[in-house]
């Protein structure tokens, strides 16, 4: 079995002649299935273009992605399209719920543009309602619900689908500590649920740490791979709470 | 397509405003339409409801309305004598002014054989029609406008007659039809032994193509029509008059109901683009999208469509009760072409949102 995602030296940059800005570096790395990846870094240093091309938003200008063995930098953009919608889903800062819709029509209309449709559609919805515990929120608007819902509602859209690889760009960026972990938790567990093969977070919260199988640290669009306790541990004596 | 249902509705008043709106359109063309439809097909009542299946005028003469005919009364018993015909009757046909005390107005006369059963009023609402010398029936529009009613003495065409009954169904733009003797008509017109048509009833009035065409063969100086053909005649000549005034508040309407389709398309689009942006993201093929868009455009259309056609057939009716003189009439094969080119005009009023959609990048996800 291969893994979900390869990436052999990517590089993006953006502008021309001087002004030439490299945000994204020959960057190389892999992720297999059940893991969850976290990436880091200060801001600027590429982690939005990183996973722009990796959910196949972007193309890189030089180098090769392959999620579940296919190449995708090469496809249409009609072929990246259906990619996203069966093998990739999205979790954003700013939720991007439709708010002329309800919390299950949301989900509803990820499952309708992959196929699923009636009963199956349903079925589906409250099944995520279930995991993600927004039974009771089914029918409200994303703009009366509150953010941590309104992030669990994106994630329950995410996983629609079965993706086979969820992209989170700051998930927890909105969010307060208590309702950011409770967020992170329920992302970790789908992904032991078998509900998507893996998972990777760019983020600039520490706390999220906790939940990474591995850790990327990201610098002027250079990816190395870092030890999480070792971060941890940098973070805790910063932060001048040993013990935390 | 919950999704464009959803989006439409999710601003009711807006979606109200602008249906509306469109309707605003649709009433104003197709009511147009229908007032000229409605009143071209009232210019012939005379014509429709006499009775008559033949009218034979003058060579060259080929409409009852704006024409002048004149034909020797002899010509009456002779074409009562052709076979096929079992009645015939002159009648003279003018334009008068009626008045009471400062009171005037338009009217148009007919003047008839009352002993003969053919030319005269067909719908008596009061009173009797004229039987003898110096009676009048009036429409009874024209007679509410004058303050008069039966038993009323009125001046037509400066002679004095006095109102013996009103009729019914005799308004229309083309002259409210006051009805008098033909005897009566001759001396105001000081032509005695001249009448302006010769009406005919056959006796089977399938034969009144081939009667006419008899006539027109057998008969110098005289045009010889069929009921259809006057009518239709009468009716493209008045519906030639408006066509013009009807294009021009056409295409006026046609240019509103774009307005109001490209501006709520283009503020319901500009609102949700980040919407769209979003579906682009997780996968949504263009063609969805575009979808999307086109059908809410329809749907707006086709509402706005509805709306304004039954405004335009409920208000119709309360036109004529304030203006007798036109008809209403909202035929199907206006309203078919007007729901069509809503159609178009919601497709048109959509393509700027379209461009719009096809242009915004999914990368603003990741943007706050
Ligand atoms: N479309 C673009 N055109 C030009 N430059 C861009 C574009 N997108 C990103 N950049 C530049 O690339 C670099 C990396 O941007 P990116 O958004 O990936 O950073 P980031 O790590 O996500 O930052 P943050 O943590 O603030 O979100 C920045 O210098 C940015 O200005
Ligand atoms: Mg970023």
């Amino acid at each position: 079995m291969s893994s979900p995602l390869v990436v052999h030296d990517v590089s993006k940059s953006f502008g021309s002649g001087d002004s030439t800005v490299r945000a994204v570096d020959r960057v190389s790395f892999q992720v297999e299935e059940g893991e969850v990846v976290v990436i880091i870094g200060p801001s600027g240093c590429g982690k939005t273009t990183l996973l722009s091309m990796l959910g196949c938003l972007l193309r890189p200008t030089s180098g090769e992605i392959s999620i579940l063995g296919e190449e995708v930098t090469g496809l249409s953009e009609r072929r990246r399209a259906r990619f996203r919608l069966r093998h990739i889903g999205f979790v954003f800062q700013s939720f991007n719920l439709i708010s002329a819709l309800n919390a299950t029509e949301n989900v509803e209309i990820a499952l309708n543009l992959a196929g699923v449709a009636g009963t199956a559609a349903r079925r589906r919805v409250s099944g995520l309602f279930d995991l993600l515990e927004l039974t009771p929120r089914a029918t409200m608007r994303p703009n009366d619900m509150s953010g941590g819902e309104q992030q669990r509602l994106a994630i329950a859209r995410a996983l629609a689908n079965r993706p086979d690889i969820i992209l989170a760009d700051e998930p927890t960026a909105s969010l307060d500590s208590h309702a950011g972990r409770v967020v992170m938790e329920l992302m970790q567990s789908a992904v032991r649920a078998g509900e998507t093969k893996s998972l990777i977070v760019v983020t600039h919260d520490m706390r999220i740490l906790d939940v990474a199988n591995r850790v990327l640290a990201m610098e002027d669009g250079v990816v190395r791979e870092v030890d999480a306790a070792t971060i941890r541990q940098a973070q805790a004596n910063q932060a001048g709470a040993p013990g935390l | 397509m919950f999704l464009s249902a959803r989006t439409l509705l999710y601003d009711r008043l807006r979606l109200a405003i602008s249906v509306g709106g469109m309707a605003f359109a649709v009433v104003l063309v197709l009511l147009l339409r229908g007032i000229m439809d409605g009143t071209v097909e009232k210019s012939t009542t005379y014509i429709d409801n006499v009775g008559a299946d033949v009218f034979v005028a003058r060579e060259g003469v080929k409409n009852m309305a704006l024409s002048v005919s004149a034909v020797p009364e002899e010509l009456v018993s002779e074409l009562a004598a052709l076979p096929g015909v079992t009645q015939a009757s002159g009648v003279v046909r003018v334009t008068v002014t009626v008045s009471e005390g400062d009171r005037r107005q338009p009217g148009d006369l007919v003047g008839y054989e009352p002993g003969s059963g053919l030319g005269g009023p067909w719908k008596v609402t009061a009173g009797q029609p004229p039987a003898s010398a110096g009676e009048a029936a009036l429409d009874s529009v024209l007679a509410s406008r004058l303050h008069v009613g039966v038993g009323d003495r009125v001046a037509i065409g400066g002679r004095d007659f006095v109102i013996t009954g009103l009729t019914g169904d005799t308004t229309s733009i083309a002259g409210k039809l006051v009805f008098i003797t033909l005897a009566d008509a001759q001396i105001l017109l000081q032509s005695p032994n001249v009448v302006s048509f010769v009406l005919l009833k056959i006796a089977n009035p399938a034969d009144a193509p081939s009667v006419a065409e008899s006539i027109l063969a057998e008969f110098d100086d005289t045009q010889a029509l069929t009921r259809a053909e006057i009518s239709g005649n009468d009716r493209d000549m008045l519906g030639e008059l408006f066509l013009a005034p009807i294009n021009v508040m056409s295409t006026i309407g046609f240019m509103v109901g774009l307005a109001v389709i490209a501006l709520t398309m283009y503020t319901v689009t500009s609102e949700r683009l980040r919407d769209f942006g979003v579906l682009k993201a997780i996968g949504a093929p263009q063609g969805f999208l575009l979808r999307t868009v086109m059908s809410q455009a329809t749907v707006l259309g086709v509402a706005g469509f509805t709306v304004g056609l039954v405004a335009a057939i409920l208000v119709g009716p309360v036109v004529v009760r304030f203006v007798p003189d036109i008809g209403v009439k909202v035929n199907w094969e206006p309203s078919v072409v007007t729901l069509a080119a809503v159609v178009g005009m919601s497709l048109l009023g959509a393509v700027v949102p379209v461009m719009r959609i096809i242009r915004v990048d999914p990368l603003l996800v990741f943007r706050r």
